[in-house]
Parts: C-alpha cells; structure tokens; sequence
C-alpha cells in the first residue's frame, strides 16, 4: 500500500512516541539502578556522571552478595515457566485441534456441545486466585507437592490451558483443511496428520502461546507466594519483597528488575521472529 | 498402535505428575556422618529453614551470622524472606494447611494472638530462657511481648515502638526563627510536648524555605505515613494514645468490662480529626507514603516532624541517605492536651504522656511442627544471645533496636556506630523513657488483631481521603470491631483481651 | 469469515473405524487435566461457602487440629452478608471501572499499533520488538516502575509539572496516586502501559492472515483506507477481537499485584479491587467461608457477562459475515 507523506509522517510520530512509552521506563530502571539513595530521593536525575555520580554498588551486591539468591530464584522461576509451557502447549494444541476439527457431543453429560465445552475450558480462567489457592494449597500439602517445581508447574498449567485451547483453536479453524484431509486419504492417522502436517503449519499460533504461558508462568505472583516456601520460590516473589520496612530501595528494585527482565525479553524476541515469519507465511499462502 | 497413540498424552500427564510426587516426598535418609564428628557438631547436616521480612533489616543478621552458628553445630542455616505485607498471610496460611516448611519464624510481636494461641509454637524452656540472661531483658518485652498466657513462645530480639523525630537544627530555643515562633504563638521554640505544640511547629514551618543541605528549599511541616493498606495505622494509634488512653487504666483499644470498642470516644475523634491536619500539612503524596516511604524522606530533608519506629535514629546519622546527619532530635511521643475518660465519659484536662509502643517488636519463634525442633531452638537462642543483639542494634543497616537495659548503658556503642556523643544520649533517653514509660500503651494483640487493625485501616484512609467525616469512620471501625467480636465470641474474646493487657478486675 | 463457534469443519475422516477414538484423544487429556486440578477447589470452596469457617475462632484450648472443625453447620448467612457489605460494593464498582477503562484503552491503541506495525517502514521489524517489551515485565515489577514515575516529587513527570507551572504560571501539579480518580487513571495506565503489547500482538496476528487479495478488491473498488479498515480489517478481526477482549477482561478483574503496589488501595476507597478485598478476607482475615461465598456469586456473575459478551459478539460477527 502506498503512503501519502502525511501518512508516513503520523506513522513515523506514532512509532517514535510510543517507543518512548515503552523504552522510557526501562531506561529510568537503568539510570536509577546506578543512583545512590539520595540521588533518587532529592528530586530526579537523569544522566549518570552529568547530574548524579553513578555507583556500580547496587549491581555489585546483587550478583556478588545476593547472587546464590538471585541464581536460586531464577532457576525456579525458569523450571516453572519452561515446564508449564511446555506441558499447555501439548495439552491446549491437541484440545483446541479436536475442539476446531471435531463435532463434540456428551449426550450423558449435561448434553453439552462444542462451544459449551469451549466455555467451560475459559471458564477455568474465571476463578478468584485469591481464594483458590487455600484448596490448592490444602491439595498440594497431601500430595507432598508444596514448594516443588513440579506442584508450580501443574498450576500454572491449569492457568495457562484455557487460553492456549483458545488461541491454538482459533489458529486451526483457520487453516485450509485440504493438507489434512489428502494426508488422511494417503493413510496417515489423524494422529499422524497432527504432529506432521497441522502442527508445523501452525507454528506462529503456537509461538504466541508459547510466549503468552511463558509471560504468564514467569511472571505470576499469588500462586508463587503461597504454593513455595523455599526451594521453588520464583523470581516475582523476591521482586515483591523489596518493599520492606526499611524503605522501598528504588535503586536495588531497578537492577533487580532489569536482571528478571532480561531474560524474558530475550525469549520472548527470539520466539517473536516466529511469528512474524509465520504469519507472512500464511498470508502468502492464504 | 491407536492405544498406543492415547496413551502417550495421558501418560505424560500421569508420569510428570507421579513422578513429581515421589521427587517431592521428603527424603528421609539420615545423613550419614561419622558417629565422632556428629558428637562434636550436634546438628550435622540438619536443615534449619529461617523466614522472616525481606531486606537486611530484620534478615541481615541472620545471613551475617548463621555461617558461624554452621561452623558450630554442622546445622545448615536457610533464609527464605517475604515483604512485609505479604508475610503474615504466608506463614498462617501455612500452618493452617499443614504446608508449613519453616522453623525458625522471626515476626512481629502483635501477632502472637494468631500464632501462639492456637499452638503453632514450640513454647520456649525455663532453661533456655534461662541462657538469655533474662534479667537484663526489659520486662515489657521478657514477660509480656514473648509470652500468651503465662507460657513464652518466643524469644527477644528487636524491641519496637513509636517515638518522635524533628529538625533539631530548626526546632530550638537558639533557632533562628525563635523569636518569631515565639511572636506567634506565645512560647519558646522547643521540642513539642504535646500535640497542640506539634501542630503548632508544624504549621509554623510548612511550605516555608529553610536550609538543609546548604540549599534553601521549602519544607514540609510533618512526614507521617498515610498510606493504606501499610504500616499507617500505627501513626494514627500514637496520634490516639495521648488523647485516649486513661493513666492507670490498661484497657485502651476495648473496655474491659464487656469488650466495648473505644475506637470511637471523643479522645479518637480528637486524634483523627489531628491525623487528618497532618495530611495538609505534609508533602501531597503523603497520602501515599508508607512508614518506609517516610524514613527515606524525613532524612532527605522533606519534613520538620516525623513519627517512626527506632530507626529513624541509626539512618539519620547515615551519611548515604541523609543530609540531617547532627541535626535530628529525639523525643518521647507528645502527649495529649487532654484525655477523653471513657470510664466517666468526660474530658480530663491535664496533659496526658501515653507512649505508643506500636508493634511490639520482632520476635524469634520456632514452629512446633518442626522437624529439626532442636536445631531450631538452638539456632534461636544463638540469634537472641545478649553480646549478638548488642551489637545488632548499632549496626546501621540493621532494623534491631534496643531491648535490653545494657543496650542503653553502653554508650559507646553507639558512638562507635556513627552517632555523636550528644545524638546517642537524646536518643537513647528518647527510647528509653518511651518504653518504661507507665502509661505505655501496648499494641493490640489478641486473636483477628489483623482484622480488627485492617478495618481500622480502610476506615482511617477512607477519612483521609475526605470520603466521610472522622466521627463517621471511626463509629465504622466500632461496628466493624463488634462484629469480629461477635463472630469470634465476644466472651473468648474479652479474655483474651484482659489477658494481653494484664487487667485484673 | 465467521467466528471460530460457528464453523467446526467436520474432518475428512468422520466415518474411519478410529474417528471417535481420535475425538477423545485430542481433547480428552486437557479436560481431564483441568478436571483434576479444579474439582477440588471447587467443591471445597464452594462447600465452605455454606459454613462459619473462620480462623481463630475455636477455643483456645483446641489442639489445632485439621482445617475444617467437626460439627460444620450450614448456613447460607455469608451470602446474605454480602448484600451489606459496603466494602464489598465499592471494591466491585472499582474493579468494573478498571475492567471497563482498561479494555477500552488497550483495545484501542493495541487496535492502532497494530495498524500501524502492518505497514511497510523502515524499522518496522525494532518497532515490534519494542512494542513488546513491556510485557515481559513482572506486573510487581512493572507497579514498582509505576510508582516511580507517578510520583510527584523525585519523577520526571513531576519535573516536567514544575517546569510547566512556572513556565505558563498556573500551579500544575496532578496527584497522581493520592487522588481517587487520578489513582484509578495511574492504575489503568500502567496496567495498559504493560498489557497493550498483548492486543497488539494478537491483533497483528490476525491482520497478517487477512489475504492481500480483499484489499486488493476493495482498491479496485475505489474504497478509501477508513473505509477499508471498517468495513474488512475490524470485521475480520471481529472474532480475535472478542477473544482477546475476553481474556483481558478476565485478567483485569483479577487485578491485585499492580494496586498492592502502587495505592494500596487507597486513598480510601477509591482504588481497593475485588481480588484485593477477596486477599485479605480469606488469607489475612482467615474468614474463608465469607471468602468463597464472594468468589462463587463473582464466578456466577462472570459467566453471565461472559455468556452475554460472547453471545452478543457471535452475533454481531454473524451478522457482518453476512
């Protein structure tokens, strides 16, 4: 499509300002990462070595002091988000394939169809965390699960489930049948047809499930907080705790902050180029 | 091969899940050291699980010198840290659930009602006790703060409560601006004594430019916490104290005749009513400052008038995050002009010192459902140890105050933490004669304290927030308290109640 | 184009010996896992609903025996409790009026961005990069960053408010975060500021699939760019739309980490969301049964709305696919 030089003008200003919105805030957890107490608490600074002496002291005592902490800590919140994602990336594309290639009829159980069971599925994602995870935690006590990657892991599968059969099933129901349906005729199982035929094809929808259960997992607090004591604890938690009574330190938050981040941003950017070239894929196709 | 087919999706679930279950059940094995090494080192590879707050005020030590207690015993010592909102509802939920991993619990005094009574604590021996040299121990916290009943659950570690912090640089008979302070309100410019005089302070200074750190810049003529859903309410229980609390009579919060709330009287109105002046009169986003939000600011210079906890002290004199360092002075919590009697149900108009001892401390406690009770006890005592807590409590980066008479004695401790002779000795006083103070008034700190306190809370911001009037909110909170009562019975409750404040009929 | 509900393409081999086993094989694991994992907590809350369980109020000389007393009697009085409760009403308008404003924000602009990352320009490919950093953050984390830049005292935006006051004369100074509605507005801000990422990923996704062809048809056509975009890009993206919609609004009114942090709550009222007054009844007040009554009449509540939003997007997308 061709664009107008008004056009490309307002383009251009909508990416530039909203790069700034998003960019901004990081950049201020970088120079402030870098502030001594009262450089942040006497009014702003905004660049280290022009407007305030920067110290590396904050960084230091957080991967020389705090690093078992940190290395702890980051571990889980990795297990956790690896596991969890792989187990609803398994569990949500074969529900949302059946649910988008199939006719689901329970005559025995509340007669329910396709879209009932649909919303049942999403309905999981209605639940108050903040009761819910007194029985969960009743649960896990019993089945020895409490403060195990592996009691982390299930729960956040039964979040990330929902959306990952609704994203993956809406990307099936938009893909051409005919691939599957010449590979069912050439004698392929439906199995078959799945894992080598649909699922490749369906690599951007299951890009972005994977970065919306990995977000999610790696970023989850209330299920953190109280399904860990110690050896699972996950990053979030060790985020929320700066605000101590001692005073919140703005300054130790922000390096902290930047080191959860990162590797997030890593995986998520590497995951990102995925879908784009899916996508495209797809609408060349298309 | 379609079985098979089904099968391995469901056996993936199956197998990840059992084979978690079995990686979770805890490993029994003892370890196995030498029978001669175990005899030397008692605790060998026992795992003590510490939690406590985050940050290096309260956990710091523990991660300072546990390596030493390891060397020791051959124990292993894990600190696991919560923010401070958070805590109470982790480690309770916990218990409750049977969940509980922890055993060594370091928390806050005023929630033994929630801890101790229901038993989730190891009571502490007469033998232990006894190693602590607990007549050096302030009775205040040896027999009342560690203990429910007649029974110590805990022992001593940090001791607690709120007293006033100003600019002493400003605030002085010498002051520059005492003559003209002294113009308008008719006495000298000195260390407010009671509430009218804090006012009165700050409204002289608010808004206007004074020096601080070389710079002029305007001031603000209070820093107190405001913030909801915080540490805020305590601020607002020692605005209440002075203007509430009968002398002589121990039953503050509630009557103890029939657990009437008092939260209501005319006395907490009056409180409130100053609570609510102290938001005009403090920077805008007061409303939204928290006690740790107050301590960074008060030392960056933002305010006159500052009502904390002890630590205000030690960070003052840190030449890192204040700019006031000498210049702050140390007083005893103004008292009220005048106290509502609710006994007679009049004013009595005589000056009324009631220092607040909000919180109460962090205590160190061993959960009962531990499984290295030994170790932890021991752990525990090793925390609590008189020379330790010593020195803790000059220690700058450590949120530790004084609860032990030879804290106060020995002076150059002190001094050697940073304060100079004269700063040490103010503040000291000031801790001190807060403290052993009679008319000392205790936290609230029977069963649902949390709940009571958090309706205190919602109401208290609410009428800060301009929402509803003082009398309004507060006559919520004494709804808000008899239902909790009701619902906890009223009769469990009022002995619980008696028994914390040691009231004898 | 027709919404994901409506077209379920029967597959090619319905009548093969196998096909029925291969229904169950596909969504037979997720529902059972979600079954296995939820019935629990369901039942128990939903049981707990009907009873006085409260932490604490046992006699003391009780050994703390078990979560739930002997002797449990039902009664329904939690749930009439709630139609007194004023702090339960307030925390129920607050969390709509951050569901409602939230959605609306991030929809729009996530809507916009995306248009905009579908056009050809240089540094398109940075742009989506950037775009989606914010959600990687930790919601503590991005409530913390929040909190820094609303302040009004140590935060550029403050600076920037001084300067503007003594540039123009007026006093301009916005209290952010001790304010009821401004506190609202920097909740919705930060949650949008970290949330718009996901509409616009989403959204992106889809208007990558829309054929070049349609447009290329309705150009010919003589359509300009607005009405292309009104009447083929939003139709077509009607159904991602609704989804999309859906699960923010559900994430929304979840909304605990990001107020805990900045407000608190507070100032007053004006901030406390549902899920914040759900925390501390059930965990600090340990008043589960009030708790669970809460949460089951907000579930009933939810599926409605969602059976509404969903019915009433059906139908709309039904209707402009005709």
């Amino acid at each position: 499509m061709r664009q107008t030089p008004w056009q490309r003008a307002l383009l251009y200003t909508v990416v530039v300002v909203w790069s700034f919105v998003c960019l901004f805030p990081f950049y201020w957890l970088a120079t402030t990462s870098l502030k001594t107490p009262l450089a942040v608490s006497r009014g702003p600074r905004y660049l280290p070595t022009v407007d305030y002496q920067p110290t590396g002291e904050h960084w230091q005592y957080l991967l020389n002091d705090q690093r078992d902490s940190l290395l702890r800590h980051f571990r889980n919140s990795l297990i956790a988000a690896t596991g969890s994602t792989l187990l609803a990336l398994v569990l949500g594309s074969m529900g949302g394939y059946g649910l988008a290639r199939y006719r689901y009829h329970w005559r025995h159980l509340l007669n329910w169809r396709n879209h009932d069971i649909s919303f049942w599925i999403i309905s999981q994602r209605f639940l108050p965390p903040a009761l819910f995870v007194v029985p969960f935690l009743l649960l896990f006590s019993q089945l020895n699960l409490v403060d195990t990657h592996l009691g982390l892991i299930l729960a956040y599968t039964l979040f990330n489930i929902p959306f990952a059969v609704w994203i993956m099933r809406d990307f099936f129901v938009n893909l051409p049948i005919d691939l599957e349906e010449s590979a069912l005729v050439d004698g392929a199982t439906a199995w078959q047809t799945f894992v080598r035929i649909v699922l490749p094809l369906s690599t951007p929808g299951l890009v972005s499930v994977a970065i919306f259960s990995f977000v999610f997992s790696w970023n989850e607090f209330l299920y953190a907080l109280m399904l860990t004591n110690y050896e699972a604890i996950t990053l979030p938690v060790l985020i929320a705790g700066q605000n101590n009574t001692r005073g919140i330190q703005w300054w130790y938050i922000s390096a902290l902050t930047l080191a959860a981040v990162t590797p997030v941003v890593l995986i998520g950017l590497a995951l990102e180029r995925y879908i784009t070239r899916g996508l495209t894929a797809g609408a060349v196709k298309g | 091969m379609l079985y098979r087919q089904l099968w391995l999706p469901i056996l993936l679930v199956i197998g990840v899940v059992l084979g978690g279950c079995v990686a979770a059940a805890p490993a029994d094995q003892a370890p196995a050291s030498g029978e001669a090494e175990s005899a030397a080192k008692p605790f060998a590879g026992q795992k003590v699980v510490v939690v406590t707050q985050t940050g290096r005020s309260i956990g710091g030590p523990v991660e300072d010198y546990a390596p030493e207690w390891e060397e020791m015993t051959g124990g292993d010592v894990e600190l696991q840290q919560f923010a401070f909102g958070e805590l109470f509802e982790k480690i309770i939920t916990a218990f409750e659930t049977g969940a509980n991993d922890y055993d060594v619990l370091i928390f806050p005094a005023d929630w033994a009602g929630d801890f101790m009574a229901p038993g989730h604590l190891e009571p502490i021996s007469e033998e232990l006790l006894a190693k602590l040299e607990p007549e050096d121990i302030i009775p205040l916290y040896g027999e009342r703060i560690t203990a429910w009943g007649e029974t110590v659950y805990a022992l001593p570690y940090d001791g607690d409560g709120h007293m006033l912090y100003y600019r002493k640089d400003l605030v002085n008979p010498a002051s520059p601006y005492a003559a003209e302070f002294e113009a308008q309100y008719g006495y000298p410019l000195d260390e407010p004594q009671t509430w009218s005089q804090y006012y009165d302070i700050a409204e002289f200074f608010n808004g206007r430019e004074v020096e601080t750190a070389g710079e002029m810049a305007p001031i603000a003529g209070v820093a107190e916490a405001q913030r909801r859903n915080a540490q805020s309410y305590w601020v607002f229980l020692s605005h209440a104290a002075g203007y509430g609390k009968v002398p002589g009579n121990p039953c503050f919060f509630f009557s103890c005749d029939n657990m009437t709330p008092q939260v209501n009287n005319p006395g907490w109105v009056q409180a409130l009513d100053d609570y609510i002046r102290s938001r005009d009169l403090g920077p805008a986003e007061q409303l939204q400052w928290d006690v740790s939000d107050t301590r960074v600011q008060f030392p960056a210079g933002a305010a006159v008038l500052n009502i904390d906890w002890g630590d205000v002290g030690p960070i003052s004199y840190n030449p890192d995050a204040s700019v006031i360092v000498g210049q702050t002075g140390f007083g005893v919590l103004p008292g009220g002009d005048r106290y509502w009697d609710y006994t007679t149900g009049a004013w009595v108009e005589e000056v009324n010192v009631a220092p607040f001892i909000a919180f109460g401390g962090w205590i160190i406690g061993v959960a009962a459902d531990s499984e290295v009770k030994e170790a932890a006890l021991d752990f525990a005592a090793f925390m609590a140890r008189p020379e330790l807590v010593k020195q803790l409590a000059v220690t700058p980066d450590t949120g530790i105050n004084p609860s032990r008479y030879s804290q106060f004695e020995d002076l150059d401790l002190w001094i050697n933490a940073g304060f100079d002779q004269a700063g040490a000795e103010d503040y000291l006083a000031a801790v001190k004669d807060s403290i052993s103070h009679p008319n000392a008034v205790l936290d609230l700190r029977i069963r649902g304290s949390a709940e009571y306190l958090s309706v205190l809370d919602t109401e208290i911001s609410r009428a800060l927030a301009g929402e509803l009037s003082s009398q309004e909110a507060l006559d919520n909170v004494a709804a808000g308290w008899n239902e909790i009562t009701d619902r906890l019975g009223r009769e469990d409750q009022l002995n619980q109640y008696r028994s914390a404040v040691g009231y004898t009929e | 184009m027709a919404g994901p509900q409506s077209t379920v393409p029967e597959a090619a081999g319905t009548d093969r010996a196998h096909e029925r086993s291969f229904k169950r094989i596909f969504l037979l694991p997720a529902v059972f896992y979600l079954l296995l994992l939820s019935v629990f907590p369901t039942v128990w809350s939903l049981g707990i609903s009907f009873t006085d369980s409260q932490r604490g109020a046992r006699t003391t000389s009780e050994e703390s025996a078990g979560f739930l007393g002997t002797g449990v009697q039902l009664t329904a009085r939690n749930y009439v409790r709630m139609l007194s409760d004023q702090r339960l009403h307030t925390a129920a308008l607050n969390t709509i009026v951050f569901v409602v404003g939230g959605v609306l924000l991030q929809y729009g602009l996530g809507f916009l961005l995306a248009l905009v990352l579908h056009q050809q320009f240089v540094g398109r490919n940075l742009a989506r990069v950037i775009f989606l950093m914010p959600m990687m953050v930790t919601p503590v984390a991005a409530a913390y960053m929040g909190r820094m830049l609303f302040d009004t005292r140590i935060s550029p935006q403050a600076h920037l408010q001084r300067l503007l006051s003594s540039l123009t004369g007026t006093e301009i100074s916005i209290p952010w975060l001790s304010e009821g509605t401004w506190a609202t507005a920097a909740i919705i801000l930060i949650d949008s500021w970290q949330w718009i990422p996901f509409m616009t990923l989403l959204l992106l996704a889809g208007m990558q699939g829309i054929p070049e062809e349609i447009y290329e048809a309705a150009r010919t056509d003589g359509a300009t760019a607005f009405q292309i975009l009104r009447q083929i890009t939003f139709p077509i993206l009607l159904p991602l739309s609704i989804t999309a919609i859906l699960i923010r609004g559900l994430e929304i009114f979840k909304i605990i980490d990001v107020i805990v942090v900045t407000t608190g709550g507070g100032p007053g009222s004006a901030t406390e969301s549902l899920t914040m007054y759900l925390f501390d009844t059930a965990l600090t007040f340990g008043n589960y049964s009030y708790a669970a009554a809460i949460s089951f009449a907000l579930l009933l509540l939810v599926i409605l709305f969602a059976t509404l939003f969903l019915t009433l997007g059906r139908r709309i997308a039904g209707q402009n696919s005709q």
